[in-house]
């Protein structure tokens, strides 16, 4: 059972204030600036400190696991809509390692190029200039391979390329494990890293590499298992696409499919709660907001546009101070939003249970994430990572969000930062097998940017 | 009820903290010295971020190489590349109102560059810099010594001001160590009890919220947390293991991550007795339960997926790319394998184990301040080692004797085996650590027992000398596997490092390794 395993662990991580409910008297609910009570009771954190709701989810070893940030038990034991939440989360993470293995190609082939690296590093560099969008940088590298292997691993990147990014009738296959049919019960299983070798300019030298393709074809075969599922279920598959739309990499950027028609095509149905429970949004309409967010080209008329049904937009378009997200006034919210959902919970349901914090923590986090995203789309990068490192800092252990997570790993790659991002990889390597995949030119970046570092050896 | 800062933690502190506006906090210990050039713990490098301003710096949210005293809208790229013009920005004081002035930049490449200044950080900056040259009050040009696509990186120096010295040739022992004169956001003096800060802000460059802080030294944990929760402290840089999880769950404290990568360890002096026989040390290797030791003196919790202590068998971090993964960490004691190799060695067993006649006696020493990160270790490691037949002898060492007797090599006859840890940023070079011991060079200046083996220099001259990132790679690889057997050290564990801030200490982001870079944004709510 997902709570009792919720609330020992809660127990233990106390100081020991008690082993059952505690029947409160206060009935008084907290009056907010940010959200009613009316919209804090319409969020799947409030609604699960309700035993009725909770109980389609209780039971359900992927809900456990998934709630323990036990994500492979979560992705081989869960089922109906859950299979179809989980390889769709599957899809994101892996999207976002493949992004994490494009920034740190591009910085140690690129920025941080050494004398060592000869043309074949260039397929490394080309591929990961079509993952980030920059498809004469691509074409020019795979221009100049001379390796006949790495022209053919190529090929059908320059397609990618030349058509000017991914779209939906494109295909690329990886090379190293082949990807398992698409069918229920389907496991993908690991490789072994490196991938292949190539040759530097030193001494007749090789390097171990691996190739980001392999990341990309994991997302795609988890999109599309999450795409056959969903079919499997009656439910709407554009409900995957407005899932990954948030997490999806620069080549797909502009080739995505109309998004109005996507909202249409949901906007009128409702959405199954297996979206919702343990996730980033609050209730439905978050996911449409972040959706369309990712179109937008004014964020504030965006927040606008969706304030009135999504409460993500609502609190964020509260943080706006002329024009720009300002990051103290989402951290409060984020906080404030966290602690009336409690009050809101305790309130109602007569009673105070150990858990409630650990799931108003989903909500502090769900602001923080959006916030990041919000922040990106209006041009504040700096002020992103910052929510982005509160996030990281304020998250408890269930609430730790290994999505998010890779997100952040890939954005402190893109500034050539990876210690941060090997930590998580390592983390989480028996929950995603294939990080070991993006944790290689992780490396090399990291050891070249150690041996110039500026800065002091050990230290005690 | 968690992390409420916007309700609870504002009212807490104005009720607790009255209108102080210092921010006070514990750190590990106190700095060894205030003068950046001799650096040594993480704690100096802590402090010095607050007294002095890097020429360059990486900024905390997108790690792009910024400076506060250049204007880089105006520098230039000279002399095909080898040269910087920096100009400097205007309106920038040091602490004492002087003007910040090229010649100041220049008098700290001077510094660096003179071979009687004594300072292994200069030593670095030896290797790429060539010279520099004050063209006016408020330009410089930077030379390097070759061509470097990002000069910027060779320049994170902190800078010091030329008029608080008579010559390039900067000396540890000065005067300057305790009462530093920088451009960084605070300013003041290291007493015996505490370092103390003071906003600078006579200055364009700097505009700190804080009016001043207070850096003490760690007390017991206990203190330090009760201190913390009942609103006398603000901030803890260093929590131990054991008090996190019970602080996350608190309204009126955060609990924030301090990127930094540190390896427990206990050096073993393999110039001493039966320790110079290396089945001897592996002995000693198979004798430590390192998983009872982390349980009892980190808290570890099985089921915690982000548990913070992570067992190792070399001197690297799991997660570095530099760990050789086919190396096993030893968690248990294995009291077979231990007693076969004591018996190879030739010692006797007659309730305890005997060494050319006598019991083997181990002096065991330990950095003082590790106590507080991880309660009762070295009794437990006496304790274990007591139980495998051996007679430990336990003391603690103070910080300031750690620092500059044991990790220089000077208590070689004093002990056995030390424990300690290690830390590191980016550069997680451990060559100074292992390689045999050369005054003049620098070269092994943290060989705690002055351990020497020609095949360990020689795999320690391959990383150095690797022309490619695979060769660097494999050399470290192969020095893990050489340390794993010959085991100058026993490898313990890797531990995460966090810091806990009261709530009311707004925007403090800590800064990857040197923490206070950020210093200026935080702010106290009223």
């Amino acid at each position: 059972m997902i709570f009792t395993t919720l609330s020992l662990t809660w127990f233990m991580a106390c100081s020991g204030s008690g082993t059952t409910s505690t029947e409160i008297e206060s009935t008084e609910v907290a009056k907010s600036a940010i959200l009613s009570s009316e919209e804090l009771q319409q969020t799947w954190v409030f609604k699960a400190s309700d035993a009725t709701w909770r109980g389609q989810f209780e039971g359900e070893p992927g809900w456990t696991a998934l709630f323990n940030r036990d994500y492979q038990t979560a992705l081989s034991d869960s089922s109906g809509a859950g299979a179809v939440r989980m390889h769709a989360e599957f899809a994101a993470v892996y999207r976002q390692a493949a992004l994490l293995h494009a920034h740190a190609s591009q910085h140690a082939y690129g920025t941080d190029r050494q004398e060592e690296d000869g043309p074949d590093s260039l397929y490394l560099r080309g591929v990961s200039n079509v993952i980030l969008g920059s498809y004469d940088q691509a074409t020019a590298d795979f221009d100049a391979l001379t390796s006949e292997t790495l022209k053919g691993y190529s090929e059908q990147w320059v397609a990618i390329a030349k058509q000017g990014g991914w779209t939906a009738e494109s295909v690329i296959e990886g090379h190293f494990v082949s990807a398992p049919e698409v069918k229920k019960g389907a496991q993908f299983r690991p490789e072994s890293v490196p991938h292949f070798e190539i040759a530097t300019t030193i001494d007749g030298t090789v390097s171990t590499v691996t190739d980001a393709t392999e990341l990309w074809v994991r997302s795609k075969w988890h999109e599309s298992m999450a795409d056959m599922l969903a079919a499997e279920q009656q439910m709407d598959p554009a409900w995957v696409d407005v899932f990954l739309m948030p997490w999806i990499t620069p080549m797909e950027a502009n080739t995505q499919p109309n998004s109005e028609k996507v909202l249409d095509a949901v906007s009128t149905l409702e959405m199954d709660s297996a979206w919702l429970f343990l996730s980033r949004n609050l209730v439905s309409a978050d996911s449409l907001f972040l959706y369309d967010l990712q179109f937008s080209t004014d964020v504030e008329k965006t927040l606008g546009t969706w304030s009135d049904r999504s409460l993500l937009a609502k609190v964020l378009k509260s943080a706006m101070v002329d024009g720009q997200l300002d990051v103290s006034k989402v951290l409060d919210a984020a906080s404030e939003l966290d602690a009336l959902l409690v009050e809101e919970m305790k309130t109602v349901q007569g009673k105070e249970e150990p858990f409630y914090p650990m799931f108003a923590d989903f909500a502090e986090q769900a602001v923080l994430i959006a916030g990041v995203m919000v922040a990106e789309k209006n041009g504040q990068r700096k002020d992103s990572g910052r929510l982005r490192i509160n996030a990281n800092d304020l998250a408890l252990q269930n609430s730790k969000d290994a999505l998010f997570l890779t997100e952040f790993a890939a954005y402190d790659v893109s500034n050539r930062y990876p210690m941060r991002a090997q930590d998580m990889l390592h983390r989480y390597r028996n929950d995603f097998r294939a990080f070991k995949v993006a944790g290689h030119p992780l490396g090399t970046l990291q050891i070249r940017l150690g041996r110039s570092a500026g800065v002091p050896g050990a230290s005690n | 009820m968690k992390k409420s800062w916007m309700l609870g933690g504002v009212l807490m502190g104005s009720a607790v903290l009255g209108t102080a506006v210092d921010v006070q906090f514990y750190d590990e210990a106190l700095p060894i010295t205030l003068n950046p050039l001799f650096a040594t713990t993480m704690v100096d490098h802590r402090a010095h971020e607050l007294y002095f301003d890097r020429l360059y710096y990486n900024d905390m949210s997108d790690n792009s190489v910024t400076s506060r005293l250049i204007d880089d809208s105006q520098t230039k790229i000279e002399d095909a590349g080898k040269s910087l013009r920096l100009t400097i920005k205007d309106g920038i004081n040091w602490h004492n109102g002087k003007k910040f002035t090229a010649a100041d930049i220049c008098f700290t490449i001077d510094a660096m560059l003179n071979p009687r200044t004594p300072s292994p950080i200069a030593h670095y900056y030896r290797e790429h810099l060539a010279g520099c040259t004050a063209e006016k009050s408020n330009v410089a040009k930077v030379t390097f010594k070759r061509v470097y696509h990002n000069p910027r990186e060779r320049l994170k120096f902190f800078v010091l001001p030329k008029s608080e010295f008579s010559s390039t040739a900067v000396q540890p022992d000065t005067e300057f160590a305790n009462t530093p004169v920088g451009t960084g956001p605070m300013k003041g003096r290291m007493g015996t009890m505490a370092a103390r800060f003071e906003a600078h802000t006579k200055t364009s460059h700097h505009d700190p919220k804080l009016a001043g802080m207070k850096m003490s030294q760690a007390l017991d944990p206990a203190v330090q947390i009760n201190t913390l929760r009942n609103g006398a402290m603000h901030g803890i840089v260093s929590v131990p293991p054991i008090y996190r999880p019970e602080l996350q769950t608190e309204s009126e404290v955060v609990v924030k991550g301090y990127d930094l990568r540190s390896w427990w360890f206990i050096a073993l002096n393999t110039k001493s007795g039966p320790l110079a026989t290396k089945e001897v040390r592996q002995a000693l290797n198979y004798s430590i339960d390192r998983s009872e030791l982390r349980e009892k003196s980190i808290g570890f919790d099985k089921n915690d997926k982000e548990s913070p202590c992570e067992f190792i068998s070399g001197p690297f971090v799991q997660a570095s790319m530099y760990y050789n993964h086919e190396v096993p960490s030893v968690e248990f004691a294995d009291s077979r394998k231990a007693d076969a190799l004591l018996t190879a060695a030739g010692l006797e067993k007659n309730g305890l184990w005997f060494h050319e006649g006598k019991p083997v006696a181990l002096r065991i020493g330990m950095d003082a301040k590790l106590d507080k990160e991880a309660t009762d270790l070295m009794t437990q490691i006496a304790n274990q080692l007591s139980e495998a037949g051996f007679q430990p002898l336990v003391s603690k060492i103070s910080t300031d004797d750690w620092n500059r007797k044991a990790i220089t090599g000077q208590l070689s006859k004093e002990y056995d085996m030390l424990i300690g840890k290690w830390s590191f940023g980016m550069n997680e070079d451990v060559n100074d650590l292992f390689h045999t011991r050369s005054d003049t060079k620098f070269k092994g200046r943290h060989n705690i027992f002055n351990y020497s083996n020609p095949e360990v220099d020689a795999t320690l001259a391959e990383y150095e000398k690797a022309r490619t990132t695979d060769s660097a790679k494999n050399a470290y690889h192969k020095l893990h596997r050489q340390l794993a057997d010959d085991l100058p050290y026993l490898f313990l564990w890797k531990l995460d490092t966090k810091s806990a801030w009261r709530s009311e200490v707004k925007d403090s982001n800590i800064t990857p390794y040197y923490y206070f870079t950020d210093i200026d944004r935080w702010y106290l709510s009223k």
